[in-house]
């Protein structure tokens, strides 16, 4: 039984593994889900959603593997969206633990200042610490709306996550 | 609560945070290499977003045809009209230039600069939240890729590397702000910084900057790299100029520039891994990494690579002689014997390779100067080796 419950749960953890390659895939695609020129973040509320079902030391890796893949795409230095997503994910499993129920509801507003907090910080670093002419428009059209869009996504993801931890978890109980 | 505190996962976490943070601070002290981590998720990642790429493509395409509004279709049709004509006249051409048609663009570029090294790269990612159409290309160092290599299609300059990995490069695009490359109209050579603006990069358009007061720069003349500094080769096609506005300053002018590749839609460039006269206006010390300009005014006035880097350092950026020479902008005589020194040093060497039209001579005298830079000019009003370059700061002060 010990053998079975290990190897499902290594499953498990290479199928949030490749959720976040695919998700991170379908960010960072040309065109794909594009509204208005804003295309969402998926790894935020992926990493948020993970920490909220697996608890702090599975959440935190893998919001350190979402964190990673944002850096990835992104032009400010590697890390700090690495250790923000680690920080934050770790945090959200000790809330939810906690404090918190583990519902759709606390994924949105979990999600929400996740994302604040990485695309705000990923702002000031990139655009806000230099003192470019005419940044506040960034704010304004770029970093608002990624906020919004990306929240939308959160209690879709939520859903998914959780079913992926139930089914392996059914197979472990059975 | 203060179980997790004492437990072995948050020794195990706070433990990847502290090598994480490690990591992060040696990556930014490395500059433009990627970090071992971005490496390996780079590597993982880079075939999924290939064939992502690929996918969106054909959908795209196919989606293309049905979201087409009318206007869309008559210019849909008056391309493939200009097509048609254009494959007539190419009916003398070898039919292996015919059935590649990807490739007779590359061969083309080959033929007419022989001395370019390219290494066609596919645009496999681009980066939601930016700004200035930075993209991501499935070509990195394996390929001999490296960083500050310029990235252009067959219409022009695209941008340069800013950031390599195994398997995969970041590309900054002509659109950032951070960008800086030395220009010159290829009709008036009037010379300038070509450089992002926030405002004009959402409509994919970028300006040329630094220009003087009495320039004759007109709308639709082509704006080329002067190649001078050894990053850029000479007579790459920037764009065209769609209007000219003074600065706020009232000092100097600058060109809108409407780019002559599609940066916001780019699916495929060309890496130029090499090409004559690479480097050979860089500093002695290799370039210093890919930092963002200090928030001082002086950095963002003085055009070229200092926009990059503080000027204490070695510039990462090559143009650095026609970017100096154009920063003398806060003096109206030191801007005149610049733009007349470089101006004419641009006049002396080659005709640009990817210039399609051949340049007309100056239409205002200018002064005779020697071809090399560093040779001491003839008397001019004010040389520029005597007089300090003014910074932002200083045409800021003036007014």
């Amino acid at each position: 039984m010990k053998n079975n419950r290990v190897r499902i749960l290594a499953i498990k953890y290479a199928v949030y593994f490749l959720l976040f390659v695919l998700l991170y895939t379908l960010q960072t695609t040309r065109g794909a889900l594009s509204l208005l020129g804003v295309r969402p973040n998926f790894l935020i509320p992926a990493a948020i959603a993970v920490a909220m079902h697996e608890g702090e030391l599975v959440g935190g890796l893998l919001g350190l593997w979402a964190g990673t893949l944002c850096d990835l795409s992104s032009s400010s230095f590697y890390g700090l969206q690495s250790v923000i997503l680690l920080v934050v994910s770790v945090a959200t499993s000790l809330l939810v633990i906690h404090w918190m129920h583990c519902s759709a509801r606390g994924a949105v507003l979990l999600t929400a200042l996740a994302a604040a907090l990485c695309l705000f910080a990923r702002f000031y670093f990139e655009y806000g610490l230099w003192g470019y002419p005419g940044i506040s428009r960034i704010v304004v059209e770029q970093t608002v709306p990624v906020l919004f869009y990306t929240v939308v996504f959160s209690p879709v993801l939520f859903w998914i996550i959780g079913k992926i931890g139930q089914f392996f978890e059914s197979r472990i109980v059975g | 609560m203060g179980e997790f505190f004492k437990s072995r996962n948050f020794k195990i976490l706070t433990g990847i945070l502290a090598a994480l943070i490690a990591t992060m601070f040696v990556t930014a002290y490395l500059g433009g290499t990627a970090s071992p981590v971005s490496q390996v998720a780079g590597f993982i990642t880079a075939p999924f977003q290939k064939l992502s790429s690929g996918i969106s493509g054909m959908a795209v395409a196919f989606f293309q045809h049905f979201l087409s509004s009318e206007q869309l279709y008559e210019e849909n049709q008056a391309l493939q009209e200009e097509v048609r004509n254009l494959r007539e006249k190419l009916v003398d051409l070898d039919s292996y230039k015919k059935d590649n048609e990807h490739y007779r663009q590359y061969l083309d570029l080959k033929e007419r600069n022989p001395t370019f090294v390219f290494e066609p790269a596919q645009v496999i990612g681009r980066e939601p939240n930016d700004r200035f159409y930075g993209f991501m290309v499935d070509k990195g160092s394996l390929d001999g890729v490296a960083v500050y290599d310029p990235v252009i299609t067959p219409d022009g300059l695209v941008g340069w590397v800013s950031e390599v990995g195994l398997s995969y490069a970041k590309v900054s695009t002509i659109l950032d702000v951070s960008m800086d490359v030395g220009a010159v109209d290829s009709r008036t050579r009037d010379i300038g910084v070509v450089t992002g603006e926030v405002t004009l990069a959402k409509d994919g358009l970028c300006k040329l900057s630094y220009l003087p007061r009495e320039n004759t720069v007109q709308t639709g003349d082509l704006v080329i790299t002067s190649g001078l500094g050894g990053v850029f080769p000479k007579g790459l096609i920037i764009g065209t100029v769609l209007d000219l506005q003074t600065e706020k300053s009232g000092i100097s002018m600058f060109a809108t520039v409407q780019p002559a590749s599609e940066i916001k839609t780019l699916s495929e460039v060309f890496l130029l891994t090499s090409f004559s006269g690479q480097g050979d206006d860089l500093a002695v010390e290799p370039p210093a990494a890919p930092e963002r300009p200090t928030p001082s005014p002086e950095s963002t006035a003085d055009g070229g690579a200092t926009s990059s880097a503080p000027e204490s350092s070695p510039a990462p950026q090559g143009d650095t002689s026609s970017q100096d020479a154009a920063s003398s902008q806060g003096d109206t005589a030191s801007q005149d014997a610049a733009s007349s020194q470089a101006a004419d040093t641009v006049d002396a060497a080659a005709q640009p390779p990817l210039a399609t039209p051949t340049p007309t001579p100056t239409q205002t005298p200018r002064p005779t100067l020697p071809p090399s830079s560093s040779a001491a000019p003839t008397p001019t009003p004010n040389p520029p080796a005597t007089v300090p370059a003014p910074s932002r700061f200083d045409e800021e002060e003036t007014q």
